[in-house]
C-alpha cells in the first residue's frame, strides 16, 4: 500500500468515525495530490453545496464517500521523497561589530521532512532561516540545493525558497484576488487558476473568508492565508519564522497539522524549516530539531529518538506542584535525585535513572501532593531552556 | 458592474501584469477624460475666440491645462496607490519573459495616455472651428477680401507706384530720397555698377540723368541684372545696374494710384497645405528642411509681389463700374458681419468719397486696422455734417490721434480667422510636443520602475549620493579643462564622462560579486548606474565623435570641423528618446540578479 492509498484509507476511517473535519482535510489533500481539475471541481461543488445545506450532514458524507471512491481508482506513485533539498556544511554567519556568530550549522533537509528550529530569543533563529532562504549573506561554509534548484539563477531560486517572516506584511484587496494574483504569477491561468485557488482556500479553511480583506481576518486566518499563498507557489523549501506566534492554542494545532500534511504532499513534497517557541507542539510534528544556544546548534533527531548530544541515562521532569522545594527534594531523594531547579514557576527535576516518571508520580500521589502537571522532558528541547541557578 | 468584474477576473487570470498595472482602467480613464476635454474644447470655442486667439492657445486660455494637471495627479495618485499595493518582484514571484520591459512600456503608455486630453481638446476646438467657419467659403472669400481692401485705404504706401512696377518689371530697382527728401535712401539696397576695373558701388548722386521727378517725389528707376561673384570663396550674386529708366516709359499710373495696389491681406495660396508623409513632416519640423510654413506657416505676405491682386483691382477699375466695386466691398462687409469681425464701414460713403477725391489714398487713413476708441471716433465723426467734411478736417490736422479714422476693419481678426481655419483643417503632428511628452513619460516610468523593486529609504538615499557624485564630476571637469588648449574641451569632457561611467559600472560589478558590501550600497550604486545608462549612448556617441572628428582648413582658408555621422545623430529627438530607452531596457536585465542578492 503506497502513501496515496494510505491517505485515502485514513480519510475513509476519519469519516466513518464521524471525524468529519479531519477526514475532509485529508480528502482535500488527496485531491490536491491528484492535480486533477475535474476532481478539484467536484470537491468545490461539494463545499458549495454544504455551505448552503450545513444541516444535511448525511448527504454531505455520501458526497464525500463518492469522491473517495473516485480517488481509489487513481494511482499516484510515491516519488520525490527522501530527495535532499538543501545541505549546509559548516555554515557560519558572523555579525559585523559583534562577537555573536551563528554556526557551524550542518543541515541535510529532505523532501517531506520538517525541521524545527528552537532557541531563546536573540540566538539566531531568524538569521539562520534568512540565510537558508538566500535572504542573508553567510560568511563561511557551503549551502547546496537540489540539482533542479541549483541550476536556477538567484532570482528564480528565491521563487522556490519561500520564506515567511514572523510579521507578514499587510496585503490589499480580497483574500481570493491576492491568491489568484499569486497563482497567475506562477503560471496558473484561466480555469486552472480559479480551481486551484479555491482548492487552497478550502484546504486552509478560508472558504467563508474568501472575499474578506486583511482587516477583517484574525491573526490565525492571516497565517492560514499566508500558508495558502505559499503552497500555491509550490515551493520546494518552506522557511517559516515563528508561524505560531499570535495564534491561539487551537489555531497552532491546526497550522502545525496542516504543515505536517502538506509536507507529505505527493504532488509537491517539500521540506519545511520552522522556528518556534512552542517547543512541545513543534516537537510533535518535526522530524528533526535544532536548538540554537548562543548561535551554536544542538541537533535532536526526533525520528530516531536519539540525541546528538550525549546526556547519559537521565530522566528530566518538568513539574508544577504545590509543594516546597525542600519537601520535594526529600520525597524524591530515594530515586537518585541529581538536582531540582526552580525554573519559570515550575520545578525541573533531574534524576539519574532512565524512564522513572511513573515512580515519581507514584511517590507524589502517595504523599498526596497536589499535582498541576508533570511532563517528561528528557528528550525534549525544553531541557535546554533551563536557567542557570545562581548562588 | 458584473461585466467589469468578469473582465477584471479575465485579466487577473490570464494577464497578471496588465491586471497589476491597471493599464486598461487607466486607458479608460484617459479616454473618458479625453472625451470630456474634447467637449470642453468644442464648447469653449466660439467665433470671438476664433477671431482673436490662435487655436493652440485655447487649451491654456480655458484653464484646461490646470484641470488636466489636477486630473493627471489624481489619476496617477490613485493608480500608484493601487499598483504599489502589490508587487510580484518584492514577493519573489516568477516573472514572465521581458517582465520589466513590459512593465516599463506599460508605464510609458499610462503616462502618455494621460496627456491625450490636451490633444482631444484641440480636436474639439478644430471641430468647432470647422463648424463655425467653412473652409470653402473662406477660400472663395479671399479674392473679395483682398480686392475690397484696395478700396478701403489704410496707408498711402500701399498705393505707391513701386508696387505696380514691381509686378510688371521684376528687375527694376526703385531708389528714392529718404522720408525727409534730403539724401538718397540706400537702406537695404546694395547696387553695383560696372567699371573698367570691375564693379563699384552705385551712388545715385553721381547719376543725375537717371533722376525722375514725379508729382514732387524724386526717384531713380534702375534696370538691374544679377551677376555671380567671381570669388569662389564668397559665393553669391551682385545686383548690377545696367541702365536707368524713365518713369513715364514704364507706366502711366500716378505716383499714388489705386491701380498700383497689389497687397494681399490673405494670401491666395493660404489654404495650400503641403503634402508631407510622416518622415517628411518629422524632418520638416525637427530639421527645418521644408521651411517654416509647415509648423509656423504664417508669414507676412507684404514681402512678395502679388500681380494677381493688382490685376483684379485694375480689372474692376477698367470696367469703370462703381456698382461692381460697391458690390465687392459690400460682399466683404457681409463676410465681416457673418464672421463677427470687428468693423465699422459705410461702403457707399467711402467709395463715393474716393471717387470724388482720387488723391484721398495719399492722404489720411480712411479705414484703420483696428477699432480702438470706436466710441470717441463716432462722437467726433458725428460732430461733422458729413464724412467728407470730417475727412477734410482730418487732412488739415497734424495730430491724427485726436481725430482717428472714421472707419475700421480689424484686419488682425481677419488674419486670425484664416489662420485658425487653416490650423483646424490641416492639423499636423507636433513632433516636438510629442517627444517632450514621451521623454517626460519615460522619465516618470523610470522613477516608477525604480519604486517597483526598491525600498523607499534606499531610493531616497541615492539622491544625495548622486548629488555628491555630480558635484565631484563638475569639479573634476572644471579642473581638467583649466589646463591645456581650448580645442580639447569636448574631448576631455567626453573622456571624463565615459571614464566615470566605466568606474560606476565597475563598482556595481564589484559590489555585486562581493559578500562584504552592504546590500544598500549595492542598491544605491545600481540606481545610479541605471540612471547613467540613460545617458550612456549619447556619451558614447559624443566620445566617438570627439575622437574621430577632424579640424580642417578649406581651400578658402576657413577653419571647419569634419564631424562623424554620430555628431548629427546627437541632437535628433527620435534618437534622443530611443537610444536611452533601448539602453535602459537592456540594463533592466540586471534588476533580477541585484534584487535577489542576499543582504
Amino acid at each position: 500500500m503506497n502513501k496515496f492509498q494510505t491517505k485515502i484509507n485514513q480519510c475513509r476511517n476519519h469519516l466513518l468515525n464521524q471525524d468529519i473535519d479531519l477526514g475532509f482535510r485529508r480528502l482535500v489533500d488527496c485531491v490536491l495530490d491528484t492535480q486533477n481539475l475535474d476532481l478539484y471541481s467536484h470537491i468545490i461543488e461539494i463545499v458549495s453545496w454544504y455551505d448552503e445545506n450545513p444541516a444535511d450532514t448525511e448527504t454531505y458524507l455520501d458526497k464525500l464517500n463518492t469522491l473517495i471512491t473516485k480517488l481509489e481508482q487513481i494511482e499516484i506513485p510515491d516519488s520525490g521523497f527522501d530527495q535532499t533539498l538543501i545541505t549546509t556544511k559548516d555554515l557560519k554567519k558572523q555579525y559585523p561589530r559583534s562577537a555573536f556568530a551563528i554556526g557551524p550549522i550542518d543541515i541535510e533537509l529532505k523532501a517531506g521532512e520538517i525541521w524545527g528550529l528552537v532557541g531563546e530569543n536573540g540566538n539566531g533563529k531568524t538569521s539562520l532561516l534568512r540565510v537558508l532562504a538566500k535572504d542573508l549573506q553567510y560568511d563561511q561554509g557551503e549551502i547546496s540545493y537540489e540539482s533542479k534548484l541549483e541550476k536556477l539563477d538567484s532570482y528564480n531560486l528565491r521563487t522556490q525558497l519561500t520564506y515567511i517572516p514572523q510579521r507578514t506584511p499587510k496585503w490589499y484587496g480580497s483574500l481570493k484576488s491576492n491568491l489568484k494574483f499569486t497563482a497567475s504569477q506562477y503560471g496558473l491561468s484561466g480555469i486552472e487558476n480559479e480551481l486551484t485557488v479555491l482548492m487552497y482556500i478550502i484546504r486552509f479553511g478560508l472558504w467563508k473568508f474568501r472575499n474578506h480583506v486583511w482587516n477583517e481576518l484574525s491573526s490565525g486566518y492571516k497565517m492560514r492565508f499566508e500558508l495558502a499563498r505559499t503552497f500555491l507557489r509550490k515551493p520546494r523549501l518552506l522557511l517559516l519564522d515563528e508561524p505560531l506566534a499570535n495564534l491561539d492554542v487551537l489555531a497552532q494545532q491546526v497550522v502545525l497539522e496542516d504543515l505536517k500534511n502538506m509536507s507529505q504532499s505527493l504532488s509537491n513534497p517539500l521540506g519545511i524549516v520552522l522556528s518556534s517557541q512552542q517547543l512541545f507542539e513543534v516537537e510533535k510534528i518535526a522530524d528533526k530539531l535544532i536548538f540554537l544556544k548562543n548561535g551554536k546548534p544542538i541537533y535532536v533527531n526526533q525520528n530516531e529518538e536519539k540525541e546528538a548530544v550525549n546526556e547519559g541515562s537521565q530522566t528530566i521532569l518538568e513539574m508544577d506542584l504545590e509543594i516546597e522545594k525542600d519537601k520535594l527534594s526529600e520525597l524524591l531523594a530515594p530515586l537518585s535525585l541529581q538536582k531540582i531547579t526552580y525554573n519559570g514557576g515550575v520545578y525541573i527535576v533531574h534524576i539519574d535513572k532512565a524512564g522513572c516518571i511513573n515512580e515519581v508520580l507514584q511517590i507524589l500521589i502517595n504523599q498526596q501532593v497536589p499535582i498541576i502537571y508533570v511532563r517528561d522532558i528528557s528528550k525534549s528541547t525544553r531541557r535546554f531552556f533551563i536557567q542557570k541557578q545562581h548562588a | 458592474m458584473n461585466r467589469i468584474r468578469k473582465f477584471d477576473l479575465y485579466l487577473l487570470e490570464r494577464f497578471p501584469l496588465l491586471w497589476h498595472t491597471k493599464i486598461c482602467y487607466m486607458l479608460l480613464y484617459s479616454v473618458l477624460l479625453s472625451a470630456v476635454f474634447y467637449l470642453w474644447g468644442f464648447f469653449y470655442t466660439n467665433q470671438y475666440h476664433i477671431n482673436n486667439r490662435p487655436v493652440n492657445l485655447y487649451f491654456s486660455d480655458s484653464y484646461a491645462t490646470f484641470f488636466l494637471v489636477i486630473f493627471f495627479i489624481i489619476g496617477i495618485t490613485f493608480w500608484a496607490l493601487s499598483y504599489f499595493k502589490k508587487s510580484a518582484v518584492k514577493n519573489f514571484y516568477p516573472l514572465q519573459r521581458f517582465y520589466f520591459t513590459k512593465l516599463f512600456l506599460n508605464f510609458i503608455l499610462i503616462f502618455w495616455s494621460l496627456t491625450w486630453p490636451s490633444k482631444t481638446f484641440n480636436w474639439g476646438v478644430n471641430q468647432k472651428v470647422k463648424t463655425l467657419a467653412s473652409l470653402e467659403e473662406l477660400q472663395q472669400a479671399i479674392k473679395t477680401i483682398n480686392t475690397a481692401h484696395a478700396f478701403l485705404p489704410e496707408s498711402s504706401s500701399d498705393y505707391e507706384a513701386k508696387h505696380f512696377l514691381a509686378t510688371k518689371y521684376p528687375n527694376v530697382e526703385w531708389v528714392r530720397f529718404n522720408k525727409t527728401d534730403s539724401i538718397w535712401n540706400d537702406d537695404g539696397i546694395s547696387l553695383l555698377e560696372s567699371t573698367r576695373n570691375g564693379f563699384r558701388d552705385y551712388i545715385p548722386e553721381e547719376h543725375p540723368e537717371a533722376t525722375n521727378n514725379i508729382e514732387g517725389v524724386t526717384i531713380q528707376l534702375l534696370q538691374t541684372k544679377k551677376e555671380a561673384m567671381i570669388d569662389t570663396c564668397n559665393q553669391g550674386y551682385h545686383t548690377v545696374v545696367t541702365k536707368s529708366l524713365k518713369y513715364k516709359d514704364l507706366t502711366s499710373n500716378k505716383f499714388y494710384d489705386l491701380r498700383n495696389y497689389e497687397k494681399e491681406l490673405i494670401s491666395s495660396d493660404h489654404f495650400d497645405f503641403p503634402e508631407y508623409d510622416l518622415f517628411q513632416s518629422y524632418w520638416a519640423q525637427i530639421h527645418n528642411r521644408y521651411g517654416n510654413r509647415y509648423y509656423e506657416y504664417y508669414y507676412d505676405d507684404f514681402q512678395s509681389v502679388k500681380p494677381e491682386i493688382n490685376k483684379q483691382v485694375n480689372e474692376l477699375l477698367d470696367k469703370d463700374s462703381p456698382k461692381a466695386i460697391s458690390e465687392v466691398v459690400n460682399q466683404y462687409q457681409h463676410f465681416l458681419k457673418k464672421y463677427g469681425i470687428h468693423h465699422y464701414l459705410e461702403p457707399d460713403t467711402i467709395l463715393n468719397y474716393l471717387a470724388k477725391h482720387p488723391n484721398a489714398i495719399s492722404q489720411k487713413t480712411i479705414v484703420s486696422v483696428n477699432g480702438w476708441g470706436i466710441e470717441s471716433k463716432r462722437l467726433r465723426r458725428n460732430r461733422f455734417p458729413s464724412f467728407e467734411a470730417y475727412q477734410q478736417y482730418r487732412n488739415n490736422k497734424d495730430l491724427d490721434n485726436d481725430y482717428l479714422p472714421a472707419y475700421f476693419v480689424d484686419r488682425d481678426q481677419v488674419k486670425q480667422l484664416y489662420r485658425n481655419v487653416y490650423d483646424a483643417n490641416f492639423p499636423y503632428i507636433d513632433w516636438e510636443y510629442l517627444f517632450v511628452i514621451l521623454i517626460i513619460s519615460t522619465a516618470l516610468s523610470f522613477v516608477f520602475i525604480l519604486f517597483s523593486f526598491s525600498d523607499l529609504l534606499t531610493l531616497l538615499l541615492a539622491i544625495p549620493f548622486g548629488g555628491i557624485l555630480l558635484v565631484l564630476n563638475i569639479l573634476c571637469i572644471v579642473f581638467l579643462t583649466s589646463f591645456g588648449i581650448h580645442e580639447n574641451f569636448d574631448t576631455k569632457i567626453s573622456i571624463h564622462v565615459i571614464l566615470f561611467m566605466t568606474l560606476m559600472y565597475g563598482l556595481l560589478f564589484w559590489f555585486d560579486q562581493s559578500k562584504k558590501v552592504h546590500k544598500r550600497i549595492l542598491n544605491i550604486t545600481f540606481y545610479l548606474c541605471f540612471l547613467l545608462t540613460a545617458f550612456l549612448p549619447h556619451a558614447l556617441l559624443f566620445l566617438i565623435d570627439n575622437l574621430f572628428k577632424k579640424d580642417l582648413i578649406s581651400s578658402c582658408g576657413n577653419e571647419y570641423t569634419q564631424h562623424t555621422v554620430f555628431f548629427y545623430w546627437l541632437p535628433d529627438p527620435l534618437l534622443s528618446l530611443l537610444l536611452p530607452v533601448a539602453f535602459m531596457l537592456l540594463f533592466m536585465k540586471f534588476i533580477r540578479p541585484v534584487i535577489s542578492k542576499a543582504d
